[in-house]
Order: C-alpha cells, then structure tokens, then sequence
C-alpha cells in the first residue's frame, strides 16, 4: 500500500518529486559516513579553517576537522534522531488516541485531560530542564524523551479519525459480524489511519529535529556527537562568522534547509494526496 | 418564438482521461408559461441539463458543442456560455432551485443576511425598506413567518429551508425557475405543500417552471408537459396527458408502468438491467440493450427525436418504422 | 439563554483549565526529583567547589542547607511538594540561584512585557496575514500568481525558528546594515516616554518580529488555504455561487467566516509553539525578554528561574486556551453553551 501510494505521488506531483529526490539527496550524504575515512569524534587532523577545496570539498573548521565528512555524520545522526523521535511519539499517540476514541466516555475524558496538560507544556522549556537536571543528554534518550513530550498533539488527531471510523457503517456491519474489537482497529481501522499516520510521523520529525537543532545550539546535548545543530554551536563557539569562516556555518545552515524542506514537501503532498476532495478539484486531464 | 430553444446541446464531464457525456445531442424547445417536467433514473443527464441551462458550466464539466438562445420578454440570448450579460440574467431572468436545500443555508449567519446579499446584488434600485417589504410579502404568501428571518439555519426544518429556498428564487420574479428535485428529501405532506407552492407561484407570476424528478407522481401533478431523459437524451416529449396515457416510447412505458396504483393488485415491475455507463455508451439507441422491443436497426442507429403525433415527440425506431409504413 | 447552563459550563472549563495546570505543574516539579545519579545540589556544589572556594566542609554543609532550601528539596518529597505549591499560590517562584536572592518573580516581571509585546503583535499579526492570504490563494488557486505566492509563503514555513532569526539577522545587520543587531533599544538611552525612544524601540524590534512572522505566517496560510479550498465545494458557497452574489461578500461572509473557526481552535493549540519560538528569536536578537533570561539562566544553570518560567509559560498558556475556548461559541451560532 505504502509503495503505490509512493509510487503514484512520485508520478502526479511535483511537490512529492521534489522532496523524494531532496530526501533522496540527504539520505545518499548520510549513506557516505559509512565510507568515512575519519572518525567524526577526533578532532585536529585537518589544517584548522581552510576553505572549500577540491581536497576538502566543504572546507574544514577551527577544531580540524573537515566539515564535508562531519556533514555525512551529522545529516545521518538527524535523520536517526528524527526517526526514532517520531516513532516513539507516533506509537504514543496512537496509543492513546485509539483508546480514548474507541472505549469513550469518563475513560476518554480522563485520557483528553492529560493529553491537555501535555499540550500545555512548554516542550523547550521542559527538555531545558531535564538537560539541565541530567547533564548533556546523550543522544538516544534525548530522542525518546522527545518521543515522549511530542504525541499530545497528533493523539487527538488519532482520535477524531477513530470517533469518525466508529460511527461508520464498517464499523457496524464488522461488529455484527461478530468480530472482535482488536480484530476491528487492527484489520480495519489502522489501513485508513496510514496516510495520516504517514503525514504526523514527517511532521513530527520535522518538529523534534527543529527542537534538537536548538537544544544543540543552545548547548544543552552532548556536544560531542556530530548533528547539525551541534555543528552550529561550536561554529558559534568559535566565533565562525566574525571570523570569517562562513563555510562551516553555511554547511550546517543549508543542510538543515535542504532537509526541513524536503520532509516538508513530502507532507505536504503526502496530506493533500489522502484528502480526497482537494485532488477532485484541481481537475484531471 | 420559444422562450428557451436548446439546439443540439452536448456537454460531458472530464475525469482522468474518459469523457462522460451526460448531455448528448439534446434538442429541447421550452415555452412561456408551462411548467415542464424531465422524468428519467439518475444518472440520466437532468441535473447537467439543467445547469447548462443556467449556465453553470465549471470544470470539469465543459460544453462539447450545441449552444442555447433565450427569448426574454425584454432581450435575446443567442449563446449563454460566452455572454457578458450573464450576471443579468442569472437569477434576475432565470433563477435556479439546487437539489437538496439541507445544507444551501450559511450556517454561521443569519438568514435575512443571506437575502440582504441577493438584494445587493440584484436589486439595487430597490431601496432596503421596500425591498424588507417585498421579502415578507413573499415569505408569507409562501407560508413562512416573519420571525424565520432571524433565525439560524441549523433551527429551522427542511421544510421551512426549503420554502426559504424557493422563495428566494422566485424573488425578482424571473421568467424562467429552474428546479432540481425539489422535493425528494422531503416528507410526503410537505411534499405536497411544496408543489403546490410552485403552482401558486406559476400562476401568481405567469412564469416558467422546468423541474427536475425521478417520481413520475410528481410530475403528472404539477408539470403541463412532460419530457424523458435517458442516458444524457431525451427520448420522449409530450403534453403530460398525453404522455401517460399514451407513452410512445418503452422506455416511458416502463417507467409509468412501474407506478404504484391504488387499488391495483398487479404485480410492480421494475425495469430489468442498469443504465449505461456514460463513459462508454452502447451504439445506436441507449436504451436497446434494455428494451424488450429492440430489433436489428435499433443497435446499430441513433434514432431521432421527431413530431410523431400533434405535440408529442419521440426517439424510437420502433414508432419512426410505424410511421413510414403509415405514410 | 439560560443562563444557569452557561455558568455552569463555564465553571467546568475553569476547572478543567486549574486541572490541567496542576498536572503539567506537577511534571515540571517533578523533575529535578527524578535525578538519580547527580541531584542538582551536588552538581552545584561540585561546580562551586571546582571554582576553588568552598574547601571548609561546615561551610559546604551550610551552602547544602541553603541550596536545599533555594531548589525546595529538604524533607521528604511530600513535604517539598506541599511547600511548592504554598509558595506559588502565595506568588513566591523562589529565588534566582545566578542573581541570588532576587526573587524570580521580580526578574520574570521585568523581562515580561517585552516578550509580550512581541508576542502578541507578531501572533495576532501573522493570524490575520496568513488567514486573508491563505483565503484569497485558496479561492484562487489556479491562478498564476496564486500559485507564485503559495510557492514563496511554504518555502519560508519548514525553516525553524532560529535559522530563520539568524538568517536575518546575518542579512540585515551584516551584510546590509540596516538594523540593530540586537537589544531592545540603544545601549545607555534611558527609556522615557516619548516619541523617539518609541521609533528607537520600533527599529530593535523589527526584525526579530519579522522573523517571527514570516515563520508564522506559513501555518496559517496554509491551514487556511486547505480549509478555503474544502469550503469551496460545500453546498452554502455553491449555491451562493449560483444566485451570483457579490464575490466580495461570497468570500467574506460565506467562505471566511467559516473557514475562521477551526482556525480560531488552531491558534489555542499553536499557543505553546508560538512561545518557544518566540524564546528562541528573543536569544539570537539579544532582546531582553524570557527568551533571554532563559538562555542566561541555562548558561548559569539557575534551575529555579527556568523553572518559574516554565510554570508562568503553563498557566499562560492554559489560560489563553480557556479565554478562547470561551469565546468561540459566541462566533459559531451552531454551538449552545
């Protein structure tokens, strides 16, 4: 299902084109730094603060390393983080979505409360704290912790489907039939919650990258650990622009770009693409 | 001189790459002062002819060719689709009933707000107090009180929408009203009260009413003349009298055959098979993979729609074959 | 109306709202507490004592006691909780570790009405901009220039919040110096209420509002735009289409004041993103609001003060949620209190 909804897309809009090939593009880099002939954690083996040669296609920065290959490492690490982040929160909202949806009642009343109190935090605010209680999150858990405060939102999305879903006539003709409930949201209603289940895991990366992007600039991960938003804070550290060094702010800057976009193109055409109404009238011919 | 003559009219929707002609090659005359009904299964082109009349005409539903002229009391329309005047006539000359009036309303205003549109942009040399004056008249003569005005959509019947929606209609008094099944989501006592709301209507007015049903009981009631549509052409067109007494075509046979009667104990029949995908039409006469009547000519030839009897007209080979060997 | 009905519904959602408070509060507290192999009170101590000063252990003894009170962490994790919320309802946040004994709440008042400013002007802004242009493009939408502006407004959208404040700032403090590069007004200008303090004020806040709109102008645009473009097809607007009225008033009354509601519930649930964002502009800029406060808090790790910002950010929130949801029913006639 997934592959013919890809496929379809890729042919009919521009939009998903030209994201697939971006993300193509990101995920090829991120590929590299398996082939990577440094080791993303050491530091000054390259000439400090050279500009884009054809020996360092990128250039390399103040602490010596060449910004090109720590590129390959930072663009995979976001993905992964990205994904596991998204995951995470997707499978919570979910979770709590489905639930609240189907049994309704006090159960969905007392779920919606909490799932407001988590909408109220202020999530930057909030993971500042724990950084600041835990000490430079390392990565993994700085993920799922994100995985944990990023389900509120798209839980009520979950939900409202599955509210729609149950008063359907394939909702009643499944249940006289005899089926059991988890026979009917796993075989039933899960495949209409794909596409939208799709569209907020892109969103949701999108989100928790932009949050680790600050996070890393504001200092508060494990600044060791290459991904574009720790690039940015050492380049900052470093005084990169006063002196001059644009190169190894432009790398991460136009990474972060190239990637927000092309996850953004994707949702976009991936949310368009499941609301039936909208493909009706932009005409076929 | 007709008041609207449609001659040789085909339009067809565009969907991926197939053309659905739901109007294929109509020639209609519609004439002051009659109430015409168009009987026919749905998906049989009434709703498309009757927005080409209006001239709604928005992808994907293009006009392929044909044109149609109006005869207003005041002017002449020779091509509606590349008119200027258009805004002059819509709703002013011809105004345009939609089927299903549950959701016309805006639901977030009021519904005199929705009036106080039509009159600024329609009316204009009518000040707003005579226009108020006007609009209550009107409402009333229909049934509705004052008090609807006020009100919210969501807090009114379908009923009383209905009415609302007729009455803006008929407002500025256009020659032609334009109804799609006015009354098929509606109970049978209003359905009732709503039919002979348009007789009222007709006669206060001395307009032309063309509506739109699938329930031939309908028609007989209220239309003075009746034609038949079948897979986007008209097959059969006559005085409703004459229509149900004497139905030429089997099509039409069939169709008031398959009337309940009181006090009758004959079995009901439907009509055997589906209507023709519109996409893919079967050659010749639409009808003959149905007809119990088809023969050789009928698969191969489309008949056309000619003067068999003093108003009565009809497309079918069987009653064409007739006729020569009459004459 | 009755009106017996309306109080008792609105005291349901204040209740609700004070519930939902109470528990996101109760997170924020609990936090500190779940640190396991470092409390944050050995962290400072170590850090202090890294400084070379506090080397006397009666006076480490005394500076734990101390902190432990400062961080609400002695007795048992019962008695801190109760004491927590005596303190906040009193108004009491506890006092700022870096600028000890001011109290947060004096430092969060000052830096309060500049983040405010800014967030209220660029939030209510970027509504109305996004709405009227996302309506207009979705009414329109095949249109070349439609699509020309579609195109522009959702390349700016996926940017975030910081890339966006520094790309600007690099643009036009710079490379074209044309505005300040940061602060809230001029360095050494005492503020006074007059007009060239106000145009003073203006100039350092432009661009951080511009980065803050143009991020913000996306989402409501294109949330706009989708919905304009499902109302089209509903039955009121087709039907308002045929009896011709004015396409002014078709896209005003007909499409607009539909397509406003659920963004109007849209901007309740952005409340919180709006903030954060409006935190990070503040950082980049230098602009002496909560952002900044913030980022001077992480950098001398004052727990407390970030975490009264994190409680006043709650209650700001939940509120403005509350006030809203209050609100709506009076601009959709379909929903009785």
């Amino acid at each position: 299902m997934v592959k013919s909804l890809v496929g379809e897309l890729v042919k009919r809009d521009t939009r998903f084109r030209t994201g697939f090939i971006l993300m193509i593009i990101i995920v090829f880099m991120s590929i590299l730094s398996f082939f990577s002939p440094v080791d993303p954690y050491s530091t000054y083996y390259a000439p400090v603060n050279r500009p884009p040669s054809l020996r360092y296609w990128l250039g390399t920065d103040s602490r010596g390393q060449d910004v090109f290959w720590m590129m390959t490492f930072a663009l995979k690490n976001s993905i992964v983080f990205g994904l596991i982040a998204a995951a995470v929160s997707r499978l919570i909202a979910l979770l709590f979505g489905t639930i609240s949806g189907y049994i309704g009642g006090k159960t969905d009343s007392v779920l919606m409360i909490i799932n407001d109190s988590f909408i109220t935090l202020p999530v930057l605010l909030v993971i500042i704290l724990i950084g600041m209680v835990f000490r430079r999150l390392s990565f993994f858990p700085l993920a799922v912790v994100m995985g944990l405060l990023g389900w509120p939102w798209d839980s009520r999305l979950f939900r409202s489907q599955i509210l729609s879903l149950k008063e359907r006539k394939l909702t009643y003709t499944a249940r006289f039939s005899g089926m059991s409930t988890f026979s009917i949201i796993f075989k039933i209603y899960f495949p209409h919650l794909v596409p939208v289940f799709l569209s907020t895991f892109i969103n949701n990366m999108i989100w928790s990258l932009g949050l680790e992007v600050t996070l890393s600039v504001l200092g508060l991960t494990n600044l060791q650990f290459p991904t574009i938003g720790t690039t940015i804070y050492w380049a900052n550290q470093h005084q990169a622009l006063i002196l001059g060094i644009w190169w190894w702010l432009a790398a991460p800057i136009a990474g972060a770009i190239i990637l927000f976009t092309a996850l953004y193109l994707l949702s976009v055409s991936i949310n368009e693409y499941v609301d039936p109404r909208i493909r009706y009238q932009q005409g076929s011919f | 001189m007709s008041l609207i003559e449609i001659d040789d009219l085909s339009a067809c929707y565009v969907q991926e790459k197939n053309r659905v002609r739901a109007v294929d090659g109509v020639n209609l005359k519609v004439e002051n002062d009659e109430i015409l009904g168009i009987a026919g299964e749905s998906g049989c082109g009434k709703s498309t002819l009757l927005k080409t009349i209006y001239g709604y005409v928005e992808p994907p539903l293009y006009v392929e060719k044909g044109g149609i002229k109006y005869n207003f009391r005041d002017f002449r329309v020779d091509n509606i689709f590349s008119s200027s005047n258009l805004s002059s006539i819509k709703w002013k000359k011809i105004s345009y009933i939609t089927q299903g009036s549950m959701n016309v309303l805006n639901p977030v205003r009021k519904v005199r707000n929705f009036f106080i549109d039509l009159w600024k942009a329609h009316r204009q040399n009518l000040n707003l107090t005579d226009f108020e004056k006007l609009l209550k008249d009107r409402l009333s003569s229909l049934g509705l009180p004052e008090e609807v005005l006020e009100r919210y959509p969501h807090q009114l019947s379908g009923g009383m929408k209905q009415r609302i929606v007729i009455a803006a209609s008929s407002l500025f008094n256009p020659e032609v009203i334009l109804a799609d099944e006015p009354t098929s989501a509606l109970d049978v006592g209003v359905q009732l009260e709503v039919l002979g709301l348009f007789l009222k209507i007709h006669k206060e007015n001395k307009n032309t009413i063309i509506i739109i049903s699938h329930d031939m009981s309908v028609l007989v009631n209220l239309c003075s003349r009746v034609a038949v549509m079948y897979a986007g052409n008209i097959v059969e067109v006559a005085d409703t009298r004459s229509l149900f007494k004497t139905p030429l075509h089997p099509y039409t046979r069939l169709l008031i055959e398959s009337l309940p009667r009181i006090g009758g104990d004959k079995e009901l029949m439907g009509i055997p098979g589906a209507p023709p995908n519109l996409a893919f039409p079967p050659d010749g006469c639409r009808f003959h993979p149905r007809c119990p009547f088809s023969f050789d000519l009928c698969a191969e030839e489309v008949p056309v729609l000619t003067e068999v009897c003093e108003n009565h007209q009809v497309a079918c080979h069987l009653r064409l074959r007739d006729e020569k060997v009459e004459a | 109306m009755a009106s017996g009905k309306v109080v008792s519904y609105v005291i349901g959602r204040i209740l609700q709202c004070l519930v939902v408070i109470f528990i996101s509060t109760t997170v924020v507290f609990i936090i500190p507490r779940m640190a396991t192999d470092m409390s944050p009170i050995e962290s400072a101590i170590s850090r202090a004592m890294a400084q070379g000063q506090y080397t006397d252990p009666r006076a480490v003894e005394k500076l734990r006691n101390t902190l432990e009170v400062a961080y609400g962490l002695e007795g048992t994790v019962f008695e801190q909780y109760v004491k927590f919320w005596g303190n906040i309802l009193r108004g009491d946040l506890g006092p700022s570790f870096s600028s000890f004994p001011t109290p947060v709440m004096d430092l969060i008042r000052n830096s309060l009405p500049w983040t405010v400013g800014l967030l209220l002007v660029t939030t209510i802004l970027s509504w109305v901009i996004g709405n009227i242009l996302g309506g207009i493009v979705g009414c329109n939408r095949n249109k070349r220039w439609a699509k020309g502006l579609e195109v522009t407004i959702n390349a700016l959208r996926p940017i975030p919040y910081y890339i966006m404040a520094l790309l600007l700032l690099i643009v036009f403090s710079y490379i074209l110096p044309l505005f300040p590069s940061g602060g809230a007004y001029t360095i050494g200008i005492v503020p006074r209420r007059d007009w060239s303090f106000f145009i003073d004020v203006l100039k350092h806040a432009f661009l951080p509002a511009l980065s803050l709109l143009l991020v913000g102008i996306g989402g409501w645009f294109q949330g706009m735009r989708t919905l304009v473009s499902h109302i089209m097809g509903e039955d009121y607007v087709v039907y308002a289409k045929l009896a011709n009225l004015n396409k002014k008033d078709i896209f005003s009354n007909y499409i607009m004041r539909n397509a406003m509601l659920p963004q109007i519930t849209g901007l309740t649930l952005q409340l919180g993103m709006i903030f954060s964002g409006t935190l990070i502009t503040e950082i980049v800029f230098n602009y002496p609001g909560l952002g900044l406060l913030s980022y001077n808090a992480i950098l001398r790790s004052d727990y407390n003060l970030i975490m009264g910002v994190t409680i006043l950010s709650i209650v700001a929130v939940s509120f403005g949620t509350l006030i809203i949801d209050l609100l709506y029913p009076l601009l959709d006639p379909r929903i009785a209190y």
